[in-house]
């Protein structure tokens, strides 16, 4: 690591000054308590109690493509013992080389993104000094690196640096850094796309860890993780202060975290000497700070208007539940930012619609965002790995050419990274120990604005680069395109010995430099390498007749569609992000089987509850640190609050344990009772109908059962943990209501003599004696439990449907014979 | 088995008949029938017009209706093989399902209540593809065969349509016995021409968009890499388009005039598809075609949740679409039969 002096030591003093005055107004309010305890709702905290402040000078240059920066880092010592030493992030460096901690476990690839080795991404710091009353002191040359995660001694992605006066309890520090950062070709959200084009700059300054409390004895210590796979963030709230420097191709195209502050002469952007442009901006109470600028960028600006949003219904229901007036959940203004790609013009509307709806319903849910300004940013294409991120106030979205509106894309990401200003920004969780605290919580959230605002998501085929909303039955892509499946042997055959280097033939490249071709294919096989014609593939199977339309999926349905055929391996809580068994394993249980246990909450509390319970969480803890007992005391506070009882038995269930959830109706038999001779000799002999309900899954819960009857009468009733039956409100109450137990005798009748075994069995088979026979029956018949492994065997007729099935292959025939005759015809 | 093309047995009407044997359906000689399909609107001393075409390709799709038939029902058995297994696989979990009615198309009061409507719902479908994976990736590899089979069978329906040009009704014997006869030769030119697709497809899926496509893709606009793919597609789609009617033109010639090299019978459809007048005649002839079984989708959906009339309906509209593709097969097939210049028959 080499020592840098500062190239302008006039203006480093300059900016330790705006850094000390900056720290000094940031700071000063930094003792303000938070509410010990949030009895009611709506009294959500405005400000952090800012730990650091970070003015930085930052320089772009996209030639070399690498940002020069310096800054002033004022940090406080909140805790009770003395700090004697500092840990810094420094993620780039995860950029440098493949044997990093990031590229050894995804692979060096992200998103399908493969890492491109040629422009390699890192930080180096080249001076790093504590300011003491008598000078300031380099401690750059004690950089050691750390490995706290995996101990990677290849991995540089945190640093430590002794001190040379250790930080008092109660002192603030200041340090002046330089550092240069080197952006990689955009890989994980970070670098620079096309031909220097777009920069996406993030991860990109030192950024101090967490110190806070470590252990059962009071200690103390630095959290500060390795930059893994998976996972991005955990650090304190501060205030930044960042001058950012750009080429002038750059002008009036740069967004930022915070607020864009004037220079003093008043104006937005200040144009220097040498032809580049300087902007200034400032965020508060945020723990992170990314800009973004692009050549391309179209810049929108829109205002979010506030008060009731865009749903003054919604606003209402909200307060009711929470039993506040609506005023009391009027939102603030918000000056939103949209940086759009030119080419995607068109979405204009629907980019701004999915912000304001996020900023509204969130907002009425969970508090208001407390930030002036918003920046949702379109990526360029040719970076779109940038996309679909979250920063302070800037979220990253990504859309494509002509995007079907029935997909919901853009909007579900724009409302997924907005969500996380919520479960990240305000909620400040530790990704890396609790991933499921920041992306399960917004996927939860982003479900329920979606299927708030939004029709659902249609599934579809693409056909020259049109929708068209249905699917085939049978999955063919075409004789070509299937041979390889159908003849793996002579594909295997064609693919490797006869591989020829098509594009180092000498003929085929004078061939192509002829017809201007600078690039022909180095490669070629014999086997077809390319796939289907999607316009032949309409005129072949001619979709309109052929394939089954679905109805649109909610967003909880689309959820479960991620994990609801693999298998459980991890649980939700309790491995860190790197210590699931893989990353599809880490994704599923962090996001959507997060989000459906959340639905299972709602499930078995209500919807109106489970919002006081996640309310109450986000209030008490915006700007803070929870760890999950934290978010269960929460829940629990509010169920107790509510006479619910302790719930930790759904946290263990849902979070704690690798379990599946899965029950189902196994048979429903049918026959009539024999008559005896006492029987009353007119009127139809009784039916015995019997009904089998299974738990395949591992999950003991409270379950609905729905039974009906061939005269259309219905029976619910709820089979308890305990195993017990319990007679149920009909549909009226939603299935929720209390349930109120049979009488001995009934149920020793209804459950055909097994008895009670303590806790909820494998099975348990239901006699109804009636004058008609059970048609149907149902378990969780609202589908309140959407975590459910297999919907399929939810509930049972016994007198079949043959349209249901013959509906479908009747598809399939068209497909098959209109396939086989348009082959006919070649 | 083809009858041995011995000089002394073969007239330019075809094999003489075995006299010991039953007589066969009379099979339309070539020449007279392509001659007096012509003579209806052909000016004298030059090619037909394209309306006379037309109406001859149409008047032998109107006649050929038993060998239509005979080829749908050979349709309707190949997709069997596939789609009957499947109706076993799906009967159970979706017929018993307790919301069938709904998915069927026609929920009840029970099914409203619980808030299911009207189709398929997508979890539904995602738990069946689940549970009978192996079932549906079975049947997609039986698929191909099946399309494999109607390939190899679409030789032979196109010499059956061909050999019984301008016999007025055709006989299912007469059909039968002309797709039988150049089975061969036409199932050689189908091969040519899945040779001359996959060259094509090489060329501009391959070499074309492996040229250009990282430039695209680095262009400043998304919708470069975007149209740039669809040009290519139509590229695909037209040549695709351009190499069956070569193929089709191949066939006419080949059973027109007995031949049966399918190399220069492909160079001569080459020669014959550059033809503004058999162009406009495909495109005629196809595109209404299509556009009418498109417009049978719509028309479907009339018939969901109706129960069984639904369901016949249903099968009934599908069966009319692959009529009308064979149909309009037929129709283009008699119509370029008409366009074929009178030539000398080989002897």
């Amino acid at each position: 690591m080499t020592v840098r002096r500062p190239r302008h030591p006039a203006r480093a003093w300059l900016l330790v000054w705006a850094g000390l005055a900056l720290g000094a107004q940031a700071l000063g309010g930094g003792s303000a308590e938070r509410p010990a305890q949030a009895e009611p709702f709506g009294r959500v905290p405005r400000a952090s109690a800012d730990t650091l402040a970070f003015a930085i000078e930052a320089r772009l240059h996209a030639r070399t493509l690498q940002v020069e920066a310096r800054g002033t880092l004022r940090w406080r010592n909140d805790s009770p013992v003395p700090v004697p030493d500092v840990w810094l992030h420094l993620y780039l460096n995860a950029f440098r080389h493949r044997r990093t901690t990031f590229m050894t476990e995804s692979g060096a690839a992200h998103r399908g993104n493969a890492f491109d080795e040629r422009y390699p991404g890192g930080i180096d710091l080249t001076s790093f000094r504590q300011v003491l009353p008598e000078g300031a002191v380099e401690l750059v040359g004690d950089l050691a690196f750390e490995r706290p995660d995996d101990g990677n001694p290849d991995d540089e992605t945190v640093a430590r640096l002794p001190l040379r006066e250790p930080i008092a309890p109660g002192q603030t520090a200041t340090f002046e850094l330089a550092w240069t950062a080197r952006l990689p070709r955009v890989f994980a959200r970070t670098g620079f796309g096309g031909p220097a084009a777009f920069f996406m700059v993030a991860q990109w300054f030192p950024k101090p860890g967490v110190w806070e409390p470590a252990g059962p004895e009071g200690s103390w210590a630095w959290t500060c993780h390795q930059f893994h796979g998976s996972s991005e963030f955990y650090a304190d709230y501060g205030t930044y202060e960042v001058e950012i420097t750009v080429p002038q191709a750059f002008r009036g195209r740069v967004g930022a975290t915070g607020v864009r502050v004037p220079f003093p002469d008043g104006r937005e952007e200040r144009e220097n000497p040498d032809g580049t442009v300087t902007v200034r901006h400032r965020a508060e109470h945020v723990h992170d700070f990314a800009w973004v600028c692009g050549e391309d960028f179209v810049v929108h600006t829109r205002s979010f208007e506030g008060g009731a949003g865009t749903d003054p219904a919604e606003q209402e229901r909200v307060a009711r539940v929470l039993g506040l007036s609506p005023a009391d959940l009027d939102l603030p203004p918000v000056e939103v930012h949209i940086l759009l790609q030119p080419e995607h013009a068109d979405q204009l509307e629907r980019h701004w619609r999915a912000a304001a709806h996020a900023l509204t319903y969130m907002g009425f849910w969970f508090g208001p965002y407390p930030y002036p300004t918003l920046t949702v940013v379109d990526p360029d294409h040719r970076g779109r790995d940038a996309g679909g991120m979250e920063y302070p106030t800037l979220i990253t979205g990504g859309t494509g050419f002509l995007r079907p509106r029935r997909q919901t894309s853009p909007e579900g990401v724009i409302v997924h990274e907005f969500g996380h200003q919520h479960f990240y920004g305000l909620v400040g969780t530790n990704e890396f120990r609790h991933a499921w605290m920041d992306e399960g919580l917004t996927t939860y959230a982003t479900a329920k604005v979606l299927d708030k605002a939004y029709a659902g998501w249609t599934a579809s085929r693409t056909y020259a680069g049109l929708p068209h909303y249905a699917v085939p039955v049978l999955d063919f892509g075409g004789i070509a395109a299937s041979g390889r499946a159908a003849l793996p042997w002579l594909a295997a055959c064609l693919d490797g010995p006869l591989d020829l280097p098509f594009g180092e033939l000498g003929v085929v490249r004078d061939l192509a430099g002829g017809l201007g071709v600078r690039h022909p294919p180095a490669r070629c096989s014999l086997w077809l390498g390319f796939g289907e014609v999607t316009p032949l593939a309409f005129l072949r199977e001619v979709p309109p007749l052929t394939h089954l339309p679905l109805r649109p999926s909610t967003a909880a349905e689309h959820e479960r569609g991620t994990y609801a055929g693999a298998p459980v391996r991890d649980p939700i809580a309790g491995p860190k992000a790197w210590e699931y068994m893989d990353r599809r394993s880490y994704g599923v249980n962090s996001y959507a089987r997060t989000s459906a246990s959340l639905r299972v909450l709602e499930g078995l509390v209500g919807e109106e509850t489970a919002l006081r319970m996640l309310r109450r969480y986000a209030e008490r803890h915006r700007f803070g640190h929870p760890r999950p007992e934290d978010f269960l005391a929460a829940i629990n506070e509010q169920a107790a609050r509510e006479g619910l009882g302790d719930l930790g038995w759904w946290f263990e269930a849902f979070f704690e344990r690798a379990w599946p959830y899965d029950f189902g109706v196994r048979s429903i038999e049918t026959r009539p009772v024999p008559r005896v001779a006492s029987d009353p000799a007119d009127g139809p002999a009784p039916i015995e109908s019997i009904v089998t309900v299974e738990r395949p899954g591992e999950v003991r819960m409270p379950l609905t059962v729905l039974v009906r009857f061939a005269d259309g009468s219905a029976r619910w009733l709820r089979w308890e943990r305990d195993d017990t039956l319990a007679s149920l409100a009909p549909a009226a109450a939603g299935g929720r209501a209390q349930a109120e137990p049979l009488p001995e005798a009934e149920a020793r009748f209804l459950r055909m003599n097994v008895p009670v075994r303590g806790e909820q069995a494998r099975w348990i088979r239901l006699r109804f004696v009636a004058p008609h026979p059970v048609t149907v029956a149902e378990v969780d018949p609202f589908g309140h439990f959407p975590i459910d492994r297999d919907r399929l065997n939810d509930g049972r007729r016994r007198e079949p449907v043959r349209a249901a099935s013959l509906g479908v292959v009747l598809r399939a025939l068209g497909q098959v014979e209109l396939s086989t005759s348009f082959y006919g015809g070649l | 088995m083809e009858r041995p093309n011995d000089p002394g047995l073969t007239t330019p009407l075809g094999p003489l008949p075995d006299p010991g044997a039953p007589r066969p359906a009379p099979v339309p000689s070539r020449r007279p029938s392509a001659r007096a399909t012509r003579a209806a609107g052909a000016p004298p001393g030059g090619p037909p017009r394209l309306g006379a075409a037309l109406r001859a390709g149409l008047r032998h799709a109107g006649g050929s209706w038993r060998p239509l038939l005979l080829v749908l029902s050979v349709q309707l058995g190949l997709a069997l093989t596939v789609v009957a297994p499947l109706a076993g696989a799906l009967a159970e979990p979706l017929d018993h399902h307790a919301h069938a009615s709904a998915l069927a198309g026609a929920p009840d009061d029970a099914d409203r209540e619980l808030g299911w409507e009207a189709g398929m719902h997508p979890g539904v479908w995602r738990d069946l593809g689940r549970q009978q994976e192996g079932v549906f990736s079975a049947l997609s590899l039986a698929f191909f065969w099946v399309c494999v089979a109607g390939w190899v069978f679409g030789a032979f329906a196109a010499g059956g349509f061909l050999g019984t040009v301008g016999s007025g009704r055709v006989r299912l014997g007469a059909f039968v016995e002309a797709g039988a006869r150049r089975f061969g030769p036409l199932l050689r030119v189908g091969i040519a021409f899945a040779l001359a697709y996959y060259l094509l497809g090489r060329l501009v899926l391959e070499a074309w968009a492996g040229s250009v496509a990282s430039d695209e893709h680095m262009a400043a606009s998304q919708g470069t890499a975007f149209w740039g793919e669809r040009v290519r597609e139509g590229v695909m789609v037209l040549g695709f388009l351009w190499l069956r009617l070569v193929a089709d033109s191949a066939r006419a010639h080949l059973v027109l005039t007995g031949r049966r090299g399918a190399l220069r019978a492909l160079a001569a459809g080459v020669a014959r598809a550059l033809s503004p007048r058999r162009w406009a005649l495909a495109a005629l002839v196809g595109g209404v075609a299509f556009g009418a079984i498109v417009g049978l989708g719509p028309l479907s959906r009339l018939f969901a949740g109706t129960g069984t009339v639904g369901l016949l309906g249903t099968f009934a509209l599908i069966q009319g679409a692959v009529l009308l593709r064979w149909a309009s097969r037929a129709a283009l097939l008699g119509g370029l039969a008409a366009l074929e210049p009178p030539s000398a028959p080989r002897p």
